[in-house]
């Protein structure tokens, strides 16, 4: 490893580290300095080569476990997803900022209700039907469900529009009695079909009311078509009605998975548009001030589970919603009333002045002001229209009450606009992907170096637009955070932050110029590796504050 | 079929209704199987005792999947589930429709109770208020 390298890389690393295990006592500093000298050490020894080893961990795929992408897992959820990775002795313990997750395709989705069912059929001792429509009915929770059943199973059930012995559904024909109520076919050769409630329809207009129904999005909440019958269509029934309408039937099964995801509360689909996953996440809405649950679909989509955005830490919800509603109402409004307007100085009422003299009346508490050095009227005496009284005492008070109310403005517009670079940038940063395609290429075709070899540039991009996104979220964290030390040490985290995603931005823009190939190659990797750990010092280091609660938010 | 199911469904209706119409209800024209006109009578000892009402009834394709049009025509009575214009306030005239309900099952057709909603003072009412300047009413 390169020691000159080796020097840079950790004793930035450290003294931040310091900072934001926010030890101020010498022995914790002492202690992190030597676990950082260990860390080199033992970095040091494993590493025969730095490049080499860096581009061998990014091509195998340690960027996306690092930043979340569970590209491997499937089935495991809740800690145990680590069994996979420590075999493989690649993956880290779990980050502070991570929530515990699991994406479900429609299959999935499909085995795990059922599961739910199979397990629930032996406790309740129903059919497996009417088991179905009381979880559904209940919103898959199992516990109230069971409390409800062994209190009064009658009751229990009808209040979801089932009865205690439910009759076999069946298609029936042969009684001569039979009127559909509906079409009003009569005779025995018709065929019909009755739920519990034996309210008894021909199949065919039995068959044409479901299947307007699940046209409508319905599924389980189909009731028996007689005038005020509460009766639940269950799915044996439908599935026997709809044998025959096999794109209804599809229909019928996707609207029932639809409303078991919509139904639950720690379920969603991703927001993604085509994308047909769907999230469950276990952090209950009233954690959601503290933790920020951001989750990755398997279709590469990263956002906040809590509140359907694009990935937004390290701002939690709350302070989302209001930064987005209060950029929708002011920031245009800001920017120009910074242009065109001042303030009254008793008031604070907003004058944009668009004609006439310097001799201000404002309407709103007649107060009367020169435009020019916004004193007080009175004392400009036998000098209209020639304001010379710049430092006048006065003057100069009712210039310092308007700067208070205008640098809250100006606070705005601090965060605003670095916000919005940081957005901006993340779309150049898609650009930026195509131009590093094309470097790539050429990299290739003049290097005589092999793809994999060339991986690191568009990895590095990726490392560009995630720490982008990061950063400009930072921005709403730091718009809301009171003004104390530890504002000042996210602050200083933020900033090292964006200094080196600046750095990194700059090498690989133009990656082909002054240096050697394996120079700007080790360079780049050296800076995303830097860069990768900077983010994670300020995800970690800002999930750790939000739940010790270690800043005051004004808002 | 949906055709064929609404051509017999309303005419098995039209038979009803001229051979055995509920009490103070009936048929009085049909310019054709999908558009009728019903007259009801004012129920005595009712605030519309001594009048008789029109009740249009128009037949989508889809009937009787789909709800028929049913509105009030001509001589609207004061009804607190009726605007001035006829409309009816009545949910199963709409998202509550049930395919098994007919002309002589459809308030206010077919329910006498419909006319004795009409209460005297407007407290009584259960009031919903769907924005700031429509109030509906629910039964």
């Amino acid at each position: 490893m390169d020691e000159d390298y080796d020097d840079y890389e950790y004793s930035e690393d450290e003294s931040v580290v310091s900072i934001s295990s926010s030890a101020n006592s010498h022995q914790g500093h002492a202690r992190t300095r030597a676990t950082a000298a260990a860390a080199a050490a033992a970095s040091q020894a494993t590493s025969a080569s730095q490049s080499q080893a860096v581009a061998q961990t990014q091509s195998q795929g340690q960027y996306s476990a690092d930043f979340g992408y569970d590209e491997d897992e499937d089935e495991d959820f809740f800690g145990d997803d680590n069994d996979f990775d420590r075999a493989m002795g690649a993956r880290p313990t779990k980050k502070a900022w991570a929530v515990d997750f699991k994406v479900y395709d429609p299959d999935g989705l499909r085995v795990t209700q059922k599961d739910t069912i199979d397990r629930m059929v032996p406790v309740l001792a129903v059919s497996r039907d009417t088991t179905t429509l009381l979880l559904r009915c209940y919103l898959w929770r199992e516990e109230p469900l069971v409390e409800d059943f062994i209190a009064d199973p009658e009751r229990t059930l009808a209040k979801s529009g089932l009865s205690v012995h439910p009759a076999a559904s069946r298609i029936e024909s042969g009684n001569d009695e039979f009127t559909c109520e509906i079409c009003y076919t009569s005779g025995a050769e018709e065929e019909y079909l009755s739920l519990s409630c034996s309210h008894s329809f021909c199949t065919d207009c039995y068959a044409t009311y479901a299947s307007g129904k699940i046209r409508e999005g319905e599924s389980w909440r189909i009731r028996c078509p007689a005038p005020k019958c509460k009766t639940l269509l269950g799915e044996e029934s439908a599935r026997l009605l709809l044998a025959k309408h096999k794109n209804v039937l599809e229909r019928y099964e996707d609207n029932l998975t639809r409303s078991f995801v919509n139904d639950l509360d720690s379920f969603t689909w991703c927001p993604a548009p085509n994308c047909q996953y769907a999230i469950e996440c276990l952090v209950p809405r009233s954690a959601m001030t503290t933790v920020i649950p951001t989750v990755n679909c398997k279709c590469g989509k990263a956002f906040c589970f809590g509140c359907k955005v694009d990935d937004h830490m390290p701002a939690p919800c709350y302070l989302v919603e209001k930064w987005q509603q209060k950029c929708k109402d002011d920031s245009e409004t800001a920017n120009w009333l910074k242009a065109n307007t001042k303030e009254c100085t008793k008031c604070k009422s907003t004058i944009e002045k668009n004609g006439g003299c310097n001799h201000m009346t404002c309407r709103e508490c007649q107060y009367h002001f020169c435009w020019v050095c916004m004193g007080p009227w009175d004392e400009h005496g036998q000098q209209f229209y020639a304001c010379n009284r710049f430092n006048e005492d006065s003057s100069k008070n009712a210039r310092d009450s308007v700067s208070k109310s205008r640098a809250m403005l100006e606070r705005y517009l601090h965060y605003y606009t670095r916000y919005n670079n940081h957005e901006q940038s993340v779309k150049l940063a898609r650009q930026l992907l195509a131009t590093t395609e094309k470097n790539m290429e050429q990299m290739q075709r003049e290097m005589t170096l092999s793809w994999i070899e060339v991986q690191f540039l568009s990895d590095a991009v990726d490392v560009l637009s995630v720490c982008r996104t990061t950063l400009k979220w930072s921005y709403v964290l730091a718009f809301y955070m009171s003004a104390d030390n530890q504002k000042i040490i996210f602050e200083n985290n933020q900033s090292d932050l964006e200094m080196a995603t600046e750095q990194l931005n700059e090498l690989v823009e133009n990656p082909i110029g002054q240096w050697s190939i394996e120079e700007i190659k080790r360079k780049i990797i050296d800076k995303s590796t830097y860069v990768k750990s900077r983010w994670e010092t300020l995800l970690s280091d800002t999930s750790l504050g939000l739940q010790e609660g270690r800043w005051q938010f004004e808002c | 079929m949906s055709l064929a199911l609404r051509t017999k469904r309303l005419m098995r209706e039209y038979r009803h209704m001229t051979a055995d119409p509920p009490p103070q209800v009936r048929l009085q024209s049909h310019e054709n199987l999908g558009k009728w006109e019903v007259v009801i009578q004012g129920a005595t000892e009712t605030l519309y005792a001594g009048e008789n009402f029109t009740l249009q009834f128009t037949f989508p394709e889809a009937y009787p999947l789909e709800a028929a049009e049913v509105v009030f025509v001509n001589n609207v009575p004061v009804h607190p589930h009726v605007y001035s214009n006829g409309h009816i306030c009545l949910s199963i005239l709409y998202q509550h429709w049930s395919p098994a309900l007919t002309v002589e099952t459809v308030p206010p057709a077919g329910d006498s109770n419909y006319v004795k909603q009409a209460k005297v003072s407007p407290k009584d009412a259960a009031w919903r208020f769907d924005g700031m300047f429509t109030p509906m009413c629910t039964l």
